[in-house]
């Protein structure tokens, strides 16, 4: 059976190549929305461990569709001729300039590709555009009109009708906002339009999922092994038993949060690889190293856990612990102990909450001191980093390849965080305070393990909510 | 695998987790996957065949020298073990002191304390977690002491030793019995030839001399030592006889060097041979609690061993991770190649924002621009000036329309401005710019002509530079590129 074969044509500059760089999520592909960028076909082959189970064909579009029209009404006898017309002038004008991108566009198409017809429904329907989908008619392949939205003018209800008498399928397509669903759909939309290649194409579709999995997997590892560092991290600054530490403070105490700030960076840039996103920019703003900054109310309320939230997770520590008090005088206490540790656990929660680590002196064996800071015991930030993490992680993940150029994070009314239900956030809060005790290096990896998994079902669930999400 | 394999998977994935992105190790093992064809391996034969790829493209072989170091370790002990067993047994027999050689001392010393050491042994396997590191103890001292001077003579490979003691250190859990039973391999293997070369010797030498064993203690008497004998001899009493000790051979050796007749005696029964019914009695000990728990031990360790190597590698979560990433279907979707950039130009193109003040116009809408003839004569005069002579449709599929519009081009007048009429928002294609070369060619090269960008919304500036940019590349002087008026155009 042959490959699957789509050529993406249409008017230049009607966004063509948005919509490759979409569907084969490929960000090298030149987008430009003031000029014509794609001067020579290019080929994205979708490839499961080396075997093609699609390609699509980028291409430069029509140059000259009004003359190649005219030459071919010109050469037409009958109707059923109409292909051996189309094959008859890119052969008689291979090689010629003028009518070049004309015969590198059509020469697949007469191979057998089927053809994806882009057009901008956000420009009005002009008979310039009639000209090609005649060209295209004439050639007699699978054909399905995808509708772009380049700006925000909507001609949709002009483009319609004509659509639907040149195209076997009319879908709408904005490759700008496209997210991974919207790719899906449209793959299983050009099921439709041949059905001997719907097999390949169910294949590729399973494939993609699977590839979705493998980037939210790779995705929240980096995520959990940067929430590992950073709450495992300490500094520490060896002295004379005679020095002063008083200078040596400051200095200790910006080096480890601009280690922690250098974590999260690595950790974006390896999620922004992950998803092939390395030129399109989140912008954040930088994990503060000062208390006001990092524990306002506004970044609480968009990245971090809510008090409430956090006085509950706390409350549960103590109530636990009190509950084995209960227990080891056999109930005599009236559960006592556990309703005093639910309400001293919530209060250490929200004090702890509320400070940040200070560079302080160890004494040392061998003579001398040491000066350290860290690790980080504030309950908050994690969840704050956390919220940061899957809020870059939510941008880049569902960016299409097409959306170029920078997005702002600025959290949303309700932080990530906070939709994340009960059970999972009981899961991670019991993973942090486990970190917050240094554990050894096999039960870190252990617990970086643990925080993967339960990360990855978080982020799944939340993305089975996506709208759209439910039909794919 | 080998153990050095075992620190060749740990040493590398402790390095691709400090030293590689996830995105470089996904790259890296999706090539090495379709090189072994991952999806034929099972899981152990995957990391196998990952690990000989890595090693080959790294170069490194760390594992290799913990291979050959364990092997040496292994050689040494059997050579030493020989050695130091013959040297002992060649000393305690050698001494011509004129006395029979005390075999209490002699089974102590070469029976009885091997007894004792493999009792040790037996118990810190059998004991729980706490108490069988305090045994075995002296082990990891002996590893660090190991890993120190490995570190000292294989320079070229400091950094990975340390890292690999890093990794057992890390990894105790996983490869804490690995360790314990290499030890306990190369150990037994030590104690087994150790009793070869005394057995070995002790044979030799009772062959080529005559040692004389006797005995003698202020507190055994005969029959207590013989009943030690008899109990000490049961494993071997049923089979050989010959090996046992009889009351009247115990009462025979008994000496002692307070007896003022004790050379006279000693001198007598040795000629008469009593001296010599110690030494099966005494190989027979050797063999039955020196050698075979020696070789049982020896081939338990060496059967514990290879069954763990068997098994491994552990599928601790950097090993599962890797076996995701071999296993994981290799998708690509990017375009093959790179893409050509299209050459810009803005030859010329500052002249084509000079105003035009039309005194005639001769309107041509390209196919596309709806507006209708009363409207685009409102349009252009109120942005040109002027008066507008006629309105043409060119670009059409009929060409009798362009050519009309031509013709009509051709012969207007001298101070007629043409005004082409284009939708903003197409850039200027072939068709467009076939046209226009027509245009100039029938209007003449003086003629000033103003392309008329027309949008329903307004025109954008970017629309307007991408024009100016293209026409400026036919280097023609009289052509300007001006939008259209936008604000009566919506």
């Amino acid at each position: 059976m042959s490959v699957p074969r789509f050529v993406v044509v249409g008017h230049v500059n009607r966004g063509k190549s948005s919509v490759v760089s979409t569907l084969a999520a490929d960000e090298s592909v030149r987008i430009a929305s003031d000029a014509p960028t794609t001067l020579e076909c290019r080929t994205f082959p979708m490839r499961v461990n080396d075997r093609v189970l699609y390609e699509l064909i980028d291409t430069p579009g029509f140059e000259r569709p009004r003359q190649m029209l005219q030459w071919l009404r010109e050469h037409e006898t009958t109707t059923g001729q109409r292909r051996h017309v189309v094959e008859q002038f890119v052969r008689e004008h291979a090689g010629d300039p003028m009518f070049d991108k004309e015969c590198k566009l059509l020469k697949p198409v007469l191979e057998g590709a089927a053809v994806l017809f882009v057009v901008d429904g956000s420009v009005p329907f002009t008979e310039q555009h009639e000209y090609e989908m005649q060209i295209i008619q004439w050639t007699g392949q699978p054909r399905m009109a995808l509708i772009n939205m380049i700006h925000e003018e909507n001609y949709i209800d002009q483009w319609r009708p004509v659509l639907d008498q040149y195209f076997n399928l009319v879908h709408e397509f904005d490759a700008h906002e496209a997210s991974f669903h919207d790719r899906i759909r449209l793959i299983r939309a050009l099921r439709e339009i041949h059905k001997p290649w719907e097999a390949a194409l169910n294949e590729a579709i399973d494939a993609l999922m699977t590839e979705r999995q493998q980037h939210l997997h790779d995705a929240v590892a980096e995520i959990a092994s940067m929430l590992v560092r950073m709450l495992t991290l300490v500094k520490t600054k060896r002295l004379s038993a005679e020095a002063d530490v008083e200078p040596h403070k400051e200095p200790l105490a910006r080096a480890y949060f601009d280690e922690l700030r250098r974590m999260e960076a690595r950790c974006r840039d390896a999620i922004s690889t992950i998803y092939r996103r390395e030129q399109f920019q989140v912008k954040q703003s930088e994990l503060s190293a000062a208390q006001d900054d990092l524990f306002s109310q506004d970044v609480w309320l968009r990245f971090g856990l809510s008090r409430g939230k956090l006085a509950a997770g706390g409350a549960a520590t103590g109530a636990a612990t009190g509950g084995m008090i209960d227990a080891a005088v056999g109930g005599a206490s009236f559960l006592l102990g556990a309703v005093v540790g639910g309400i001293v656990g919530a209060g250490v929660g929200l004090l702890s909450a509320m400070s940040l680590p200070r560079a302080q002196v160890v004494g040392m064996r061998m003579g001398g001191k040491e000066l350290r800071i860290g690790p980080m015991r504030n309950v908050q930030f994690p969840w704050i980093v956390l919220g940061r993490a899957l809020e870059h992680h939510r941008i880049v993940s569902g960016a299409p390849h097409a959306k170029r150029g920078s997005v702002e994070a600025t959290g949303e009314a309700r932080s990530a965080v906070e939709q994340i239900s009960d059970e999972h956030r009981k899961a991670i809060n019991h993973a942090f305070a486990r970190l917050r005790k240094l554990p050894d290096a096999v039960t870190r990896e252990e617990i970086q393990f643990e925080l993967t998994d339960r990360l990855k079902t978080v982020l799944a669930e939340q993305e089975a909510m996506e709208p759209g999400a439910e039909h794919v | 695998m080998s153990i050095g394999d075992v620190v060749d998977l740990e040493y590398r994935l402790a390095r691709d987790q400090w030293d590689s992105s996830r995105q470089e190790l996904n790259e890296r093992d999706a090539a090495i996957a379709a090189e072994i064809d991952a999806g034929s391996l099972d899981d152990a034969a995957l990391v196998m065949r990952w690990l000989d790829a890595v090693r080959a493209q790294d170069g490194q072989a760390i594992g290799r020298t913990i291979d050959t170091t364990i092997e040496t370790a292994r050689g040494l002990a059997l050579g030493g073990g020989v050695l130091i067993g013959a040297s002992i047994v060649t000393a305690w027999l050698s001494i011509e002191s004129g006395k029979p050689i005390n075999a209490i001392h002699f089974w102590g010393a070469l029976v009885g304390l091997q007894i004792v050491f493999l009792l040790l042994t037996l118990t810190a396997l059998m004991l729980p977690g706490a108490a069988k590191r305090v045994l075995l103890g002296p082990m990891r001292a002996l590893a660090v002491a190991i890993t120190w001077i490995s570190s000292r003579f294989l320079r070229g490979h400091r950094e990975a030793i340390r890292a690999v003691s890093g990794m057992t250190e890390r990894y105790a859990k996983l490869y804490g019995r690995l360790r314990l039973w290499l030890f306990m391999q190369i150990v037994q293997f030590f104690a087994l030839a150790l009793n070869i070369g005394i057995i070995a010797t002790f044979i030799a030498l009772a062959i080529v001399s005559d040692p004389a064993f006797g005995w003698r203690s202020t507190l055994l008497s005969d029959e207590a030592t013989h009943r030690a004998t008899q109990i000490i001899a049961l494993p071997w009493a049923w089979l050989v006889p010959e090996a046992t000790l009889t009351l009247e051979d115990v009462e025979a050796t008994r000496y002692s060097s307070l007896d003022a007749t004790f050379i006279e005696q000693f001198r007598s029964r040795q000629a008469a041979g009593v001296w010599a019914a110690w030494w099966p009695f005494l190989l027979a000990s050797l063999i039955v609690y020196g050698l075979l728990p020696r070789l049982v031990l020896a081939t338990v360790s060496s059967w514990r061993l290879s069954h763990m190597l068997r098994a491994m590698p552990p599928m601790h979560g950097a090993v599962i991770e890797l076996r995701e990433r071999l296993r994981r279907p290799r998708i690509d979707t990017r375009g093959v190649g790179t893409e050509k950039t299209s050459p810009s130009s803005t030859a010329n193109e500052s002249r084509m924002v000079e105003p035009v003040h039309a005194e005639s116009v001769l309107v041509m809408a390209w196919s596309g621009v709806t507006a209708d003839e009363p409207t685009l004569r409102q349009w252009v005069a109120s942005r040109l000036g002027g008066n507008v002579a006629a309105v043409h449709r060119v670009g059409g599929i009929d060409v009798a329309a362009d050519r009309a519009a031509l013709t009509a081009a051709k012969q207007a007048s001298a101070n007629t401005t043409i005004a082409l009429v284009v939708e903003a928002w197409e850039p200027p294609v072939g068709d467009y710019l076939d046209f226009l070369q027509e245009l100039r060619a029938v209007a003449g090269p003086t003629r000033l002509i103003a392309i008329l960008l027309y949008s329903p919304s307004p025109v954008q500036a970017s629309q307007i530079a991408l024009w100016r940019s293209h026409l400026g590349a036919l280097g023609d002087p009289w052509l300007r590129v001006l939008s259209l008026n936008t604000e009566a155009a919506a």
